[in-house]
């Protein structure tokens, strides 16, 4: 059996999508989580090279929001994340230009050489939730050997582009883990051996969850928000017995008059922040009559989470601040994800660009689609439809007020938060820990044991 | 490059002129545009007060808050430890005021942060008040300052009211230069920047604060990370939709015998600031200097244009005289002052160039006892809050 803390858990930050990935596993590497491409994290040289990702990155989230030539840029930006069609099935090993360029930054720029040194030269497993530290380290061990060292690498999200794999997988000492079963498809398109995938799921918060076996918390959560989602019984009508049955519960509780909670997020990178103020014009009066609360979940960026409060004050909600309104910031990335998950806990609706969060549909919470930014996105959101459990905006986004409260009577988001429950996968943070550690990956039979 | 040169100069000249016209026309308590009416429920205000050592006069300045024309507020003091020599004046003046409540609190001394954040933020958590009112050890206020500052607060809604300064108290030259400077260069840009761009640049000497507002940021704590937390509080509340206000009640800023050196570490440390606040705008600062723009036309023209510098310099002297006047009441009852304020204003213009460089070679700022190199928007360069990312919580 490994020991907890031989075990390392590597990230970059990168928007909040491959933080977020890591920030649960943080038990199995004892409680540390290496962020590279900091400043504090990494030598100086390649720091300037990492900002200049990270500043192409970030633009390219929001460069839908530019005027003119936003759609147009965008366009472009898309066509060079394409990922390929699935069907008809071919042979995708071949290295696309994402590869060859990510090859050159490995041997002419040495990206992530100083995490190399970092780690040192312990055999311990690493864990990673971004491809160019585990590309680049299974390379540089590869061509100057090293430790016998496994690198486990955690998409993140529900089809990915060909840069994620190593140049030639089946050289490669990476093991993929797979959030579901269409990336472990595209895995085995892209070259990787049948032995390097694990299909484990998305690691989920398991304060979120409870126990492996019990799903406590989850259970219990969904149980109540299904009964906030459901006012009119028009889901319960098809599916009370199934509900009862898996959430353990003898019958259903007279419906109460709560507030129906939504959490919006604004993205890591700001990109959706354009968004926010329609919906606070939209949402105004149900906000002060108490008929709904939401909640901003604004990342680490001040710049985000003051925008977001100079919207709810010049919306004239000043006074609804921490009432029907709360801002989910933190300048510190891991207490964020605290903060966030703690209010994901009183949620019924999160409505978010289908990014990683498309994953936390596992815990039984309806995903409102956003526009989806980048090609991984439009497949996170076909995903979602294809498990039902993400929900599309049949109206405009000044309209909100209505649709919202539509979609909720006709019974349609209690049944999304069913089905991503039940279909999305909800274990995998154990699953991976258990991996990790013995070697072992059990697929269980019901949908509550995967 | 001579037309070049006067064309600058002339600008120079003319925002000088503002200034000084600022000062004259804002430059005493102006009645109040809207008044709370007899049955005002006044808020409970708490006094913030973050100390350390010896400010000049501190008995005095401190004494001024304890006589304050206001019905409902306690004094809340923050120091290092207990051992800071401020302690035993703070005691003194406190007992023999019992009929104000006051505490004193040793907060430490944290060594990632801004130290008067972290006091503020430590006082925050031990006062009751609606409003919060965070004032300087060295500032000393008149009894109708809080009741003034709160009435804007009543009558305009506005979630901070600010203050332009009135440096005075001068017994030394270096005090001399420092209150003009504070008069005129400080409080002139203070006004300008708010009655015509409604920009709140906002000095730290006094702000009035709701507690309610604050807390949409989670209190003080939030510009722990930052040295230019007075500029960031009013740009930040603005900028999120929050009203931030000024009536114009001014705070009197003592400063009796300072040295050339600290004047100079001082001057150095806030250019430095400026610099990382808004680097475009602090480039351009230069030309707010005529005394300075005039010696480069007199390097143009040759030793026959004297008469340039000799005339700016005279103009200049003659506005800040005027600021001199009607906000130096200290200052002004003292004879040597008169005779010594040329001197001090040309002095002090000269320096302000002198440090005018400094902010393009270091990052480095002395600052309450200690030093700290600051980034982009003053962020406070620590390992710790560079990128705030390795999760070290086990």
């Amino acid at each position: 059996m490994m020991e907890r803390e031989k075990v390392r858990v590597v990230t970059v930050l990168m928007g909040l999508g491959h933080l977020r990935a890591a920030y649960p596993l943080r038990e199995i590497a004892g409680g540390k989580i290496f962020v590279y491409g900091a400043r504090n994290t990494t030598p100086p040289g390649e720091y300037r090279l990492w900002q200049s990702i990270r500043r192409f990155y970030y633009g390219s989230s929001r460069v839908g929001s530019i005027p003119v030539v936003g759609k147009a840029v965008g366009s472009v930006l898309l066509a060079i994340q394409r990922i390929p069609r699935y069907y008809p099935r071919t042979d995708q090993s071949r290295p696309n230009a994402g590869v060859r360029y990510l090859k050159r930054l490995i041997k002419r720029r040495n990206i992530c050489r100083g995490l190399r040194r970092r780690l040192g030269d312990d055999a311990a497993p690493v864990v990673h939730t971004y491809f160019a530290t585990a590309i680049a380290l299974d390379r540089f061990e590869a061509e100057e050997g090293g430790p016998e060292r496994i690198h486990y690498l955690v998409i993140c999200d529900a089809d990915f582009n060909r840069v994620w794999v190593a140049e030639d997988p089946k050289k490669s000492r990476i093991r993929y883990l797979a959030p579901c079963a269409q990336v472990q498809r595209r895995l085995f398109a892209y070259g990787v051996p049948r032995a390097s995938v694990f299909l484990t799921g998305f690691p989920l918060p398991k304060e979120n969850i409870g126990s492996e076996t019990g799903l406590e918390i989850l259970k219990a959560d969904l149980f109540d928000r299904l009964l906030r989602l459901d006012p009119r019984g028009k889901f319960f009508f098809y599916h009370r017995k199934d509900v009862l049955d898996r959430l353990g519960r003898e019958n259903l509780p007279e419906p109460g008059a709560k507030a129906l909670e939504v959490m919006f997020a604004v993205g890591g990178a700001g990109a959706q922040v354009e968004m926010v103020r329609p919906i606070l014009t939209s949402l105004r009066q149900r906000i002060r009559s108490g008929e709904v609360r939401l909640t901003f979940s604004c990342g680490m960026m001040r710049q985000i989470f003051e925008r977001v409060l100079g919207d709810i004050n010049r919306a004239g909600l000043g006074r609804e601040l921490n009432r029907g309104l709360r801002i989910v910031y933190d300048r510190d990335v891991f207490s964020y994800f605290d903060r966030f998950n703690r209010a994901l806990r009183e949620t019924d609706i999160l409505w978010t660009k289908p990014s990683e969060l498309t994953f936390y549909c596992g815990l039984g919470l309806p995903i409102l689609m956003a526009e989806p930014i980048g090609a991984q996105e439009e497949l996170n959101k076909r995903w979602l439809r294809e498990i039902h459990a993400g929900v599309d905006a049949p109206g405009s986004l000044e309209s909100c007020g209505e649709w919202l409260f539509d979609l909720r009577d006709g019974g349609r988001l209690a049944e999304a938060a069913w089905d991503g429950f039940l279909k999305a996968r909800k274990l995998g943070t154990f699953k991976i820990e258990r991996l990790i550690r013995t070697g072992e990956l059990r697929e269980g039979d019901s949908p509550l044991e995967r | 490059m001579k037309t070049a040169l006067f064309i600058l100069l002339a600008f120079s000249g003319a925002v000088s002129v503002l200034y000084a016209a600022l000062v004259a026309v804002f430059g005493r308590d102006r009645p109040l545009s809207v008044s709370p009416g007899p049955g005002t429920d006044w808020p409970f205000v708490s006094l913030l007060k973050p100390v350390k050592g010896f400010d000049d006069d501190l008995a005095g300045n401190l004494e001024s808050f304890y006589r304050l024309d206001y019905p409902r507020y306690e004094v809340l003091f923050a120091v290092d430890d207990r051992r800071d020599p401020c302690l035993a004046v703070i005691e003194e003046v406190a007992a023999a005021h019992p009929h104000v409540a006051t505490r004193i609190i040793a907060t430490g001394r944290p060594p990632d942060e801004n130290p008067k954040i972290h006091k503020l933020a430590r006082l925050e958590a031990e006062s009751r008040g609606v409003l919060l009112w965070t004032t300087d050890a060295d500032v000393r206020v008149s009894p109708g300052t809080l009741r003034r500052l709160v009435s804007e607060y009543l009558s305009h809604d506005a979630k901070i009211v600010f203050s332009p300064l009135r440096g005075t108290g001068s017994l030394s030259f270096a005090s001399l230069m420092e209150n003009a400077g504070l008069r005129f260069f400080t409080s002139g840009g203070v006004l300008a920047a708010w009655l015509f761009g409604r920009r709140p640049v906002i000095v730290g000497k006094s702000i009035l604060i709701e507690r309610a507002a604050l807390a949409a940021f989670g209190g003080f704590a939030y510009f722990k990370d930052f040295l230019a937390e007075d500029f960031l509080l009013g740009e930040t509340f603005a900028k999120s939709g929050f009203p931030v206000s000024t009536n114009f009640t001014w705070v009197t800023c003592l400063s009796r015998k300072t040295s050339l050196k600290r004047f100079a570490n001082r001057l150095s440390r806030w250019a430095k600031l400026r610099f990382r606040l808004a680097p475009s705008a602090y480039v351009l600062e230069v030309l707010l200097n005529p005394v300075i723009l005039s010696l480069a036309v007199w390097a143009v023209l040759g030793l026959g244009g004297w008469r340039v510098p000799a005339a700016v310099a005279a103009g200049k002297i003659a506005l800040e005289y005027t600021g001199f006047l009607i906000l130096g009441q200290e200052d002004r009852r003292r004879p040597l002052n008169h005779l010594l304020f040329p001197a001090a204003v040309l002095a002090k213009d000269l320096l302000f160039f002198a440090v005018y460089f400094a902010p393009f070679f270091s990052r480095r700022v002395d600052w309450r006892g200690g030093r700290v190199t600051i980034g982009r928007q003053t962020l406070i360069q620590t390992p710790g809050n560079r990128d705030a990312l390795a999760y070290d919580g086990a």
